[in-house]
């Protein structure tokens, strides 16, 4: 008898590893922008585009102008829907989400994303500051925090499945040739900014009393991945159940800080839009809120004085600091730091053997989504001239693959606002937050001189 | 052969990702529990701590395989229900 339970528990677990990708939202990231990359490239090799279906709202003066865009690509627009319907659906649907839940709550987001994306296009929005990424944000935290979010809304609200679908979708606007030349210095500035904002954070944290495990998953949430690094750290030391939330409270507070703080700064000091974005990726906690924040600033280009560089160079610079240099390194991160407190730290009555093999368990596999996608447009552009990839490919096969993304970026903004509670993020307690905001200071005034400093020649070319 | 006890078959431990996005506040808002880079990992309700799935105690409950627990034995601790 013992036997066969054994086998049982021996053969769920070798079923569960092997299953467990596809319940991951990394997966279904990686599925979807994948799969959409391949059918932008498919139609287009028959002769046909994209560009029909990601039907995206152009330039407006007047109200009545919009209003005419939206009822001559009503059609469009409902395919469109129905095509995001159809594929996040079934991620939903795979993560464990009634279909009949989710659909009802995203034809809300759809339409609330496309009212933000029709007033980014008002061509008085950058004149007014209605920089849709901030505009969602603060709807929705106006929303969440004083009539509440229905919760028949919240399994449409999936912040993390957006940004990750979004950022695969990135990868089809670099070229690996980019990544490569890039990578290496994103790495070195966020090795260097990462070391800094954990050693700042732990030390003061101890320093104040608080228990180190507290204190290493704080660090770890300021320094390398936001609430993913906070619940890595928290897991792999065996953090109280509290101090993870404490954690999740202060990277949420501050990142929401910082969404609005970094592009104003920026704005403020005129820098080019790839030093923003670099800054930004350095410095901001989250991948969904930096790339609010370096969505918000790409958008100054061409429209506030004295802003060089293009507004993809803002989002692509974010990317490469942020998934590059660090978001690829919380599973060594955590590997260390449950090494560490196996055998340094004070017992806690529960055992945890450190091994290896989460490096690559944790690692974020929409990283490699990001990657292939990438990949695969820089074998399909190969032997088209510069000249000819902006008239064939980009119109074609780029162009209606960007717009995807910003309708996958547009859902991930207005979830973070309808999503966020402030209140629960203000029970952290006085030490932990001293901590942490210490470690946000370093954090950003290192970031700060790396890419303004140090490596600015660097990041301004990447936006030229 | 002997079964390894560990936390991904201890009735004290729940990492479904419902419900630790429902127990951790803030988690669903910039992070999520189905993301790749929380693993396994759960709250254990007997010590209050968030831990690796391969964890163990001397509090140890067997109560059946990693992510096959069984619903109707009721959840370890309500406030996650």
């Amino acid at each position: 008898m013992s036997e066969l339970i054994d086998r049982a528990i021996n053969t769920s677990k070798a079923e569960t590893a092997r299953a467990a990708l596809p319940r991951t939202e990394d997966f279904w990231a990686i599925l979807i922008g994948l799969g959409l990359i391949l059918l932008a490239v498919a139609l287009f090799a028959g002769g046909s585009s994209l560009k029909w279906l990601a039907v995206a709202p152009q330039k407006w003066s007047h109200a009545p102008e919009a209003l005419r865009q939206l009822r001559d690509h009503a059609t469009q627009y409902l395919a469109l829907w129905v095509l995001w319907a159809l594929v996040l659906g079934a991620g939903a649907a795979a993560l464990g989400y009634r279909l009949g839940r989710f659909l009802p709550a995203f034809a809300l987001l759809y339409l609330a994303s496309l009212a933000l994306y029709l007033l980014g296009q008002w061509d008085q929005a950058a004149h007014y500051n209605l920089e849709p990424p901030l505009v969602a944000l603060a709807i929705g935290l106006l929303i969440s925090n004083t009539v509440g979010t229905p919760q028949w809304a919240q399994p449409a609200l999936r912040v993390e499945f957006y940004v990750k679908t979004g950022i695969v979708l990135l990868g089809a606007s670099l070229p690996l040739t980019l990544i490569a030349w890039a990578g290496p210095v994103a790495i070195v500035q966020a090795a260097i900014v990462s070391l800094l904002t954990f050693g700042t954070i732990y030390f003061v944290g101890v320093r104040l009393g608080l228990d180190r495990r507290l204190a290493a998953t704080l660090g770890t949430g300021g320094a390398v991945c936001g609430v993913s690094g906070a619940i890595a750290a928290g897991g792999a030391v065996g953090a109280k159940k509290e101090q993870v939330s404490i954690a999740i409270s202060l990277v949420i507070l501050w990142a929401i800080v910082t969404i609005f703080v970094l592009p104003l700064a920026a704005r403020a000091l005129q820098l080019p839009t790839g030093v923003a974005g670099a800054w930004i990726g350095t410095s901001e906690f989250a991948d969904a809120a930096g790339l609010a924040a370096a969505q918000t600033y790409g958008g100054y280009a061409g429209s506030v004085a004295g802003i060089t560089g293009t507004p993809e160079a803002a989002v692509n610079a974010f990317t490469l600091m942020k998934a590059i240099g660090r978001d690829v390194w919380i599973g060594v991160w955590a590997f260390v730091l449950s090494l560490i407190a196996a055998t340094r730290w004070e017992a806690t009555g529960v055992q945890s053997r450190g091994k290896a093999a989460q490096i690559w368990r944790r690692f974020p596999k929409f990283v490699l989504g990001f990657l292939l996608a990438s990949a695969i447009l820089t074998l399909i552009s190969h032997g088209y001239s510069y000249a000819e990839y902006k008239k064939i490919l980009q119109p074609a096969v780029v162009g209606p693959l960007q717009v995807l993304r910003v309708w996958a970026f547009t859902f991930t903004f207005l979830s973070i606002g309808l999503t966020t509670r402030l209140r629960e993020l203000l029970s952290a307690g006085s030490r932990p937050f001293y901590a942490f905001t210490a470690g946000v200071a370093v954090n950003i005034v290192v970031g700060f001189v790396l890419s303004t400093q140090v490596f600015s020649g660097f990041w301004t070319s990447l936006g030229q | 052969m002997s079964a390894r006890a560990c936390c991904g078959n201890c009735r004290h431990f729940s990492n479904d990702p419902v419900q630790l996005e429902c127990a951790l506040p803030g988690l669903g808002a910039l992070g999520s529990a189905h993301g790749a880079v929380r693993d396994q990992d759960g709250i254990c309700g007997k010590h209050e701590r968030y831990l690796r799935a391969s964890s163990v105690c001397a509090g140890h409950e067997f109560t059946g395989p990693l992510g096959r627990r069984p619903r109707d034995e009721g959840h370890p601790f309500p406030q996650l229900s």
